[in-house]
């Protein structure tokens, strides 16, 4: 059984390796070989296949409201966090480009539609005009090609069309479980419109684009908060359409297995990436794969779980993004002259990667406290990749010329800002466990009531 | 009411298929946007033939529009003149590289249209959604400028919605399929603009 695992082992240190000598420092080399020897022995030691045993070990983290009103908290989460993380990045950042909190709004507006909407062509067809104003969102700082903008387009446009062809499937035959085949297909239409939604790998190159290309206030808002909301779409879609976990009982697995292969591709990507921007986006990556995992695992015993993940991603995942896009503009590239900006930016990207001690980290204790076997390791491996890359970024920058008086000003302001942005990673992570409880059993106590 | 059933198909096919061949073969953004009306107007007349003339005029109309707005961005900034291409548009060598990727994207057509037929279309019209769908992506596998990429977009788009006209639910919902292009021409037209020269300082 772990035969295979070391041959997949061997052949990725084999490839990074290969890279790292060709093109970058001796440590991304040295990451690589380490990340698929770790692989390689916790597969020896602990897989077993066919999957992992998934069970939520902690119900108390479940709030006890109704599917409904999970969806209202879900979509209002996604539009408090957007508003919020604009304010902050709008105010402290002093972002001179007016379009975004318009069209950020716009597009936070109707997310929540399409998440509320109880028809999927309705909701297609939604997700089909959200694409135009992240499209434009995403518009790149340089002259040139915008790659992310243009690829976030097609995605939108091949997953709209996948969602749309799924009523006809649904509607043709009633479920037979001697033969399946139409809810089949449409159960792999509704899943391929989900990853392409998601920008799960391999429709993830949008997702690096966006770090490189986009401007940082826009990419963070995108970023933080997009993928995320694809993903509560496919909840929402497992509970009107109960009979997805019927025709692919193996579902929960497979979100395991396609959270761990995205985080163990991402960290071996991350370790060996030349650029800053794509480095966001690998660190993305690894929080999506995290919350795939998550998803997998709760969706073990229902999708109540689930929606508490998310909400819990939610909020760890906007306000790292926002974090590092601010970090982002405060330091202009310039890192060793700026030690705050790039501390800042560390600990978002710790964040990100569910290091402690930041916000990412407590919002994955659902997944930390289930029996997912080597998953857990396997993030922590891939979070160390980006951590390997960041440092190499940080190394790397170049020391800045001599400062005007205004960008003295700026970094005189920078510990202010830092303090700020430290509270907005610690706090809500810190709220988050001492309210969380009190606050499910109020709602368990009204939902009783009721 | 309109009349456009008296048309041939096969005229109507022809057309859609000569503006699918164009559109990978005619280098630069005006002979692409010609190449994309002309899908428009033959799928127009398609709908037409198939579901009924609303439709086909929605659609018609609905691609004249998002034609204008590329037309508008396309003049405005010149992408032409400001994104370097591999190729040099307008040589024989370039014309001969896309001469050869049409005729290999066509055997893949044709294969498949033979292998996979549509089966709720009729055949001639299940080729016609190929040949868009190839053209399509092979345009945007070129790697063009924005506005060109935007128009293969569209063409994508329009194979979706000759492929999807005999599942929709109803004549409106194909119409407001046909209104997604809209926004989605606007935002390539200000994609295609170049950034303000203060944008490049960060944020």
């Amino acid at each position: 059984m772990a035969g295979p695992w070391v041959l997949v082992g061997g052949a990725l240190a084999g490839a990074c390796i290969a890279g790292a000598l060709r093109r970058w420092s001796a440590i991304s080399a040295l990451w690589a070989a380490a990340v698929s020897l770790a692989l390689a022995t916790l597969s020896w030691r602990t897989v077993r296949l066919p999957g992992f045993a998934v069970e939520m070990a902690q119900p108390a983290y479940l709030w006890g409201t109704s599917l409904a009103l999970s969806s209202l908290i879900q979509a209002l989460l996604g539009l408090v966090f957007t508003a919020v993380t604009f304010s902050v990045l709008g105010t402290l950042g002093r972002s001179p480009d007016r379009d975004i909190p318009t069209l950020s709004l716009a597009a936070s507006g109707l997310w929540a539609a399409a998440l509320m909407s109880q028809d999927l062509m309705v909701t297609a067809l939604i997700l089909a005009v959200i694409a135009a104003p992240v499209a434009v969102l995403l518009r790149p700082t340089k002259p040139g090609h915008p790659g992310a903008a243009v690829r976030y387009l097609l995605i939108t446009a091949l997953a709209a069309m996948a969602l749309l062809l799924v009523p006809a499937f649904i509607n043709q035959a009633p479920l037979n479980p001697q033969d399946p085949t139409p809810q089949l297909i449409a159960g792999a239409l509704l899943g391929l419109g989900w990853a392409l939604l998601t920008g799960l790998m391999p429709f993830h190159t949008w997702l690096l684009l966006t770090g490189s290309e986009a401007r940082p206030v826009p990419a963070s808002l995108v970023l933080g908060t997009a993928p995320l909301l694809s993903m509560g779409l496919g909840l929402t879609w497992l509970e009107r359409y109960p009979w997805l976990l019927t025709v692919a009982p193996r579902l929960p697995d497979w979100l395991v297995w396609i959270g761990l292969a995205t985080a163990a591709a991402s960290g071996v990507l991350a370790a060996v990436t030349p650029d800053l921007g794509r480095l966001w986006g690998y660190a993305s990556l690894i929080d999506l794969s995290a919350l795939v995992m998550a998803l997998g695992v709760a969706l073990a015993s229902g999708t109540q779980g689930a929606w508490m993940v998310l909400g819990g991603g939610m909020a760890a995942r906007v306000v790292s993004h926002a974090a590092i896009g601010w970090a982002l503009i405060e330091s202009r590239g310039r890192f060793r002259t700026r030690p705050w900006a790039a501390g800042l930016l560390a600990l978002g990207f710790l964040s990100l990667i569910g290091y402690p001690p930041a916000l990412g980290f407590f919002a994955r204790q659902p997944l930390y406290q289930v029996q997912t076997g080597p998953g857990v390791a396997f993030l922590f491996l891939a979070g160390t990749g980006v951590i390997v890359g960041l440092i190499r970024m940080l190394i790397a920058t170049t020391p800045s010329q001599r400062l005007s008086s205004g960008e003295a000003d700026e970094i005189r302001r920078l510990p202010l800002l830092t303090v700020v942005g430290l509270a907005l990673l610690l706090i809500p992570g810190l709220v988050w466990r001492m309210a969380g409880p009190l606050v499910a059993a109020l709602l368990r106590q009204g939902v009783r009531g009721a | 009411m309109l009349g456009l059933k008296t048309w041939p198909t096969e005229l109507l096919i022809a057309i859609v298929l000569l503006g699918a061949v164009g559109m990978p073969l005619w280098g630069g953004w005006r002979g692409r946007l010609m190449a994309l009306l002309l899908q428009y107007l033959g799928v127009g007349f398609l709908l037409d033939t198939l579901l009924s003339p609303e439709v086909g005029l929605a659609h018609i109309l609905a691609g004249g529009l998002a034609g204008v707005v590329l037309y508008l961005g396309a003049r405005r900034c010149q992408t032409d003149q400001i994104v370097t291409r591999l190729l040099m548009p307008g040589t024989a060598f370039d014309l001969a590289f896309r001469a050869v990727a049409v005729t290999i994207v066509a055997l893949v057509v044709w294969t498949g249209h033979r292998l996979a037929p549509w089966p709720w279309l009729p055949a001639p019209m299940g080729l016609v959604v190929y040949s868009l769908a190839g053209a399509s992506l092979l345009t945007l596998g070129l790697a063009p400028p924005t506005i060109e990429a935007g128009i293969a977009l569209l063409a994508l788009w329009n194979a979706f919605e000759l492929a999807y006209a005999r599942l929709a639910s109803g004549p409106a919902w194909l119409g407001l399929i046909s209104l997604i292009g809209l926004p989605w021409a606007l935002a390539i037209s200000y994609l295609a603009y170049p950034p303000a020269g203060r944008l490049e300082e960060g944020d």
